[in-house]
């Protein structure tokens, strides 16, 4: 499944290194507190589009009044205050204020549900600061919705092979789950993480696309969306390639076929099953993650309940006793919503950065299927253009009226079969930078989550301790009497 | 042979009613809650406990845990060892210190009773597997399981320091129920189900050994109680060599046999069986033999229920239907909080084992990344994910360890269930004995009635002599009156006592399991947030 998925998922772009980062910031906007433009854009809606979307946000706003701050999500589950700002991508860059270098940075916030029924879905409100001079001004806010990003994602892998193209979250999971609190607010971040990568990496940056998704109003960019998805939606000639990549040397090998067209640089061999190997080994540590994050769940549960049968004990037995027991589970509810606490600071601060990082792969793996592809088109016009040469000197011998238009076409075949190896080389080249990238990149986003686990765990702990070691003075004193 | 074959009967039918009580009770759920908590203590073979062991990637910092068995009582001799241990490395384990000395409520509970009570330590061990010796019809076809019982006390009864005897399951069956009979009105520990299994899983290491913690702690209950402790039964059964004699000897069973049956016919009116055993009265109808008592007393609760304040005793303590109203509330919480803290323990073993598996998956993704790293920043990253996993590791032993001890000591609230269940019986032994004492009384109303009819009729020669045997029944059934109303009595005094000692014993009890609880989760606790904390501070959050 997941090889079959990946296909979508292409290329994916590592955010800049440290010292990169001084020359676009990210920007984290804490204050969008201005008009918001899906009002006006609903102007340009058919008027029953325009009623109704009017109406969803007027009683989005009613039923939550928060909405134009940069959390509109219930408290309830959302803990928002020790969540790093990307959700585990690499863009922690300093918020230095110095305006003096070029910036571009995005930020996507204030998640809102439009429409009813099947046709409901989430918008988001994606504010750009930038100095760039490409860019109509300094401050932009459009309205997006996932598709969107979908869309600037397959542009991209279309423009930009050979680069690793940053991971978009996954499309939707359990349709229960679709409009949950949780679920929205995460993929906020990862979108976040996701269109901030792009607007950090050098050579994407630099992107139409982008700019039009960031500048565009809504209805150009439901247009370029709806015209794209019909050259864009050629996916199973993707899906081909991909099976073709994985499992060409089974199927060569079972039919008897020739040697496939196969890159043979064995250090390239080693990274293709390395990255396929990878993908596997994250997928199952994710899985796990999430299953830690789930028991800290349960557990917070069952300390809750436990907390409230013991008081209810204690209020049988009466006298000190019954108090250390009233107070022990007090203790316990109170440890309860810690643990609830530290189970949703986990899922977003370490089970989210490793599922990105499986996407990151998954991602790869798009950018290998090209590669291959590309190394296929060049060895098949290589394998052409000397066909064409014998041809041409067969015709040559016996001087054939035909020999300018062959040589014309020899010509044309060699061009492009000069092309197609650029093309490759380009890739190649691209390649072997971004994967360089990508594993200092991931280095740091995993070490990073791997340092917000550990903490988070040692908070937890102590937490645990220090509520339990403040009933046992109360103990002694019960054991004296 | 007839003799035999009665008594036979006899006791399968009590097994069948103790059976029946059995399934009434709560013993239903708290069976499972033990199964539940064995099955979770016994855990410490998973093959997940010490994963660490078999990966060459992770050096064990300490050494592997003695594989022991939860509630042998070995483990409570090591059990505060590696707790000062664990306290030792807490930072703040100063002031705690005073609580590691007798923390696990076994260890405090016998140096809190020696205060009070001789010394009476009792173990069960060695099972071993035996052949039927009577029955051979099948040869080697039937077989069972015994076990050594050794007695450590002081008590001058028992004439020596320490002995042993062997004793089989159906021993302890027969002890408990000469117990219930001959102390009625105590609060008896409850002994062990008898599982309904087979024979072949009855053979098997698991059953068998959880059978032997079960006896062991039931014994040792038996021998915390202050009256049973004392008692010939006890006393016959820990120390008499050979086949348990309480059976055939005692007087017990056959006294109480006929002497039910001559109350069957005295209350029938049928005098030929000449001189009354008062005594006979204070046992609780039970056996074929009773039957006619039975319905006799049948009626009378059923007259009781509906017109019951006419009654000429009644049950009128009112201190007692206070404790009653009480200990069933204390009942429902205790039965409340032990399902709570069951779900509470089995979370607590998911997160260790989840945190284990956890930590696999990351030794192995160090060990991929290892093998294919080409770049330093893998090589960086694959050290990071060691330091993770082998925390993730250590950290899910400290839970597993942290679950076990938990285990132990939310198992008072179980075990308080159980000990409730014997509140049940002597509640039921004191309605009963109230049951006889009306049944009489009102018996001994209608004699008088009689007598006072006969009265009329002095001239009458047959009926003077019919008067002299009423007069005869009606001192017969007087002496059974006042037998059974001190009998009564007793067990209301029984019952009083006891319901003290309970309460001292269950706060006692309560008290230690609170402590144990909480310094067993600050101790783990800490640990736990140490090592993270270690990780923490060796992977700061900027990456570099």
């Amino acid at each position: 499944m997941f090889k079959l998925r990946s296909s979508k998922k292409h290329f994916r772009r590592e955010s800049t290194p440290p010292n990169q980062a001084s020359f676009a910031h990210l920007y984290i906007s804490d204050k969008s507190n201005r008009p918001d433009p899906r009002e006006i854009s609903s102007v340009y809606r058919s008027s029953s589009a325009l009623k109704q979307r009017f109406f969803t946000l007027h009683t989005f706003i009613k039923f939550r009044p928060n909405l134009y701050t940069r959390h509109p999500i219930p408290a309830k589950i959302m803990i928002t205050t020790q969540r790093s700002p990307t959700g585990g991508g690499g863009l922690q860059s300093p918020r230095s204020p110095s305006s003096q270098p070029p910036f571009l940075s995005v930020s996507v916030t204030d998640p809102a549900k439009m429409g009813n029924g099947v046709q409901a879905y989430i918008s988001y409100k994606v504010i750009t600061k930038t100095n760039l001079p490409e860019y109509q001004g300094s401050e932009k806010i459009v309205i997006r919705r996932y598709t969107d990003f979908v869309w600037l994602r397959d542009r991209l892998f279309e423009k930009y092979k050979g680069i690793f193209i940053p991971p978009l979250p996954e499309k939707s999971t359990v349709e229960k789950f679709r409009f949950s609190a949780e679920f929205i607010e995460m993929r906020r971040q990862a979108l976040d993480t996701f269109v901030n990568r792009i607007a950090l990496h050098h050579e994407l940056q630099q992107s139409e696309d982008l700019r039009t998704f960031l500048e565009a109003d809504e209805q150009t960019m439901e247009r370029a969306r709806s015209q794209d998805t019909g050259i864009l939606k050629k996916k199973p000639y993707d899906l081909m390639q991909i099976f073709r990549g994985v499992q060409s040397k089974v199927t060569d090998v079972v039919l008897g076929k020739e040697k496939p067209v196969e890159e043979s640089n064995p250090e390239y061999e080693k990274f293709k099953k390395y990255i396929f190997e990878l993908e596997d080994h994250l997928a199952e540590a994710q899985k796990h993650a999430y299953r830690l994050v789930k028991r800290h769940r349960e557990l917070g549960q069952s300390l809750a309940d436990f907390g409230k049968a013991i008081k209810l004990l204690g209020a049988c037995e009466g006298d000190a006793l019954g108090t250390a027991f009233s107070e022990l589970g007090a203790k316990s509810e109170m440890l309860s919503i810690k643990l609830q606490r530290e189970a949703h600071h986990l899922l977003m601060n370490f089970e989210e950065p490793l599922k990105d990082y499986v996407r990151a792969v998954q991602s790869i793996k798009g950018t290998i299927a090209e590669r291959a592809n590309a190394f296929r088109q060049q060895c098949e016009l290589a394998e052409t253009i000397k066909l064409k040469e014998i041809d041409l000197n067969k015709m040559r011998l016996i001087r054939s009226e035909k020999l300018f238009d062959a040589e014309h076409e020899y010509e044309e075949l060699k061009a492009n079969g000069q092309e197609a190896t650029r093309r490759f080389e380009t890739i190649v080249r691209l390649m072997n930078d971004e994967i360089v990238h990508f594993q200092e990149q991931k280095t740091q986003d995993m070490g990073r989550a791997f340092h917000e686990f550990a903490k988070g765990q040692a908070r937890l702990a102590n937490a645990i301790a220090d509520a339990w070691r403040s009933l046992l003075p109360k103990l002694d004193s019960l054991s004296v009497s | 042979m007839n003799g035999f074959e009665d008594r036979k009967h006899e006791e399968s039918d009590e097994e069948i009613i103790f059976l029946l009580d059995d399934s009434s009770m709560k013993s239903k759920s708290s069976s499972n809650y033990k199964s539940a908590m064995t099955a979770l203590s016994d855990d410490s073979s998973h093959p997940l406990s010490y994963p660490a062991d078999t990966d060459p990637l992770i050096s064990p910092p300490s050494p592997p845990p003695v594989l022991k068995n939860p509630s042998s009582s070995d483990d409570s001799h090591t059990d505060p060892l590696t707790f000062a241990e664990l306290d030792s490395v807490s930072p703040n384990s100063n002031g705690e210190q005073p609580w590691t000395a007798g923390n696990p409520s076994e260890e405090s509970d016998s140096v809190e009773l020696s205060s009070e009570l001789p010394y009476l330590k009792i173990t069960v061990s060695n099972p071993k597997k035996e052949v039927e010796s009577s029955n051979s019809i099948v040869p080697g076809g039937n077989t069972y399981v015994t076990y050594l019982i050794t007695t450590k006390t002081d008590i001058p009864e028992f004439g020596g320091p320490q002995f042993t005897v062997r004793r089989r399951f159906k021993d302890v069956v027969t002890l408990s129920d000469r117990l219930a009979e001959a102390y009625r009105g105590f609060f008896i520990p409850p002994r062990p189900d008898k599982s309904v299994v087979e024979s072949q899983v009855m053979q098997k290491q698991e059953f068998v050994e959880q059978r032997r913690v079960a006896l062991e702690k039931y014994l040792q209950r038996l021998g915390e109680h202050p009256v049973i402790s004392r008692s010939d039964e006890l006393r016959v059964f820990l120390q008499v060599q050979g086949k348990l004699p309480l059976l055939p000897t005692a007087a017990v069973t056959s006294r109480m046999l006929d002497g039910v049956t001559k109350l069957s016919k005295q209350l029938l009116g049928d005098r030929s069986g000449g001189q009354i055993q008062p005594q006979d009265v204070v046992q609780p109808a039970k056996s074929r033999w009773d039957f006619v008592r039975i319905v006799k007393e049948m009626n009378q609760s059923v007259s009781n229920d509906w017109g019951g304040s006419s009654s000429a005793i009644y049950e009128e303590d009112a201190e007692f239907l206070q404790n009653k109203e009480r200990l069933l509330n204390l009942e429902k919480q205790l039965t409340n909080s032990s399902k709570q803290a069951e779900i509470f323990v089995k979370a607590q073993q998911d997160i260790a084992e989840t945190m284990g598996a956890f930590g696999l998956s990351f030794i192995k993704l160090t060990k991929f990344e290892n093998q294919n790293a080409v770049l330093d920043t893998q090589r960086k990253r694959a050290a990071d994910m060691k330091n993770l996993a082998t925390a993730a590791i250590k950290s899910s032993r400290f839970y597993r360890e942290l679950n076990s001890r938990t285990v132990k000591h939310l198992d008072t609230l179980h075990d308080h269930m159980g000990l409730l269940l014997g509140v049940h019986t002597a509640f039921s032994d004191r309605s009963s004995a109230l049951l006889t004492v009306q049944t009489l009384t009102s018996e001994l109303s209608s004699l008088y009635l009689q007598a006072e009819k006969l009265e009329t009729f002095r001239s009458d020669k047959s009926k003077t002599i019919k008067l002299g045997e009423v007069k005869e029944a009606i001192r017969v059934t007087e002496d059974a009156k006042s037998c059974a109303t001190s009998e009564y009595e007793r067990i209301k005094g029984n019952n009083r006592s006891e319901i003290e000692r309970l309460d001292r014993q269950r706060k006692e009890d309560l008290k230690n399991m609170l402590k144990g609880f909480v310094l067993n989760q600050v101790a783990f606790s800490v640990k736990i947030g140490m090592e993270w904390a270690k990780v923490a501070e060796d992977m700061p959050a900027d990456g570099c």
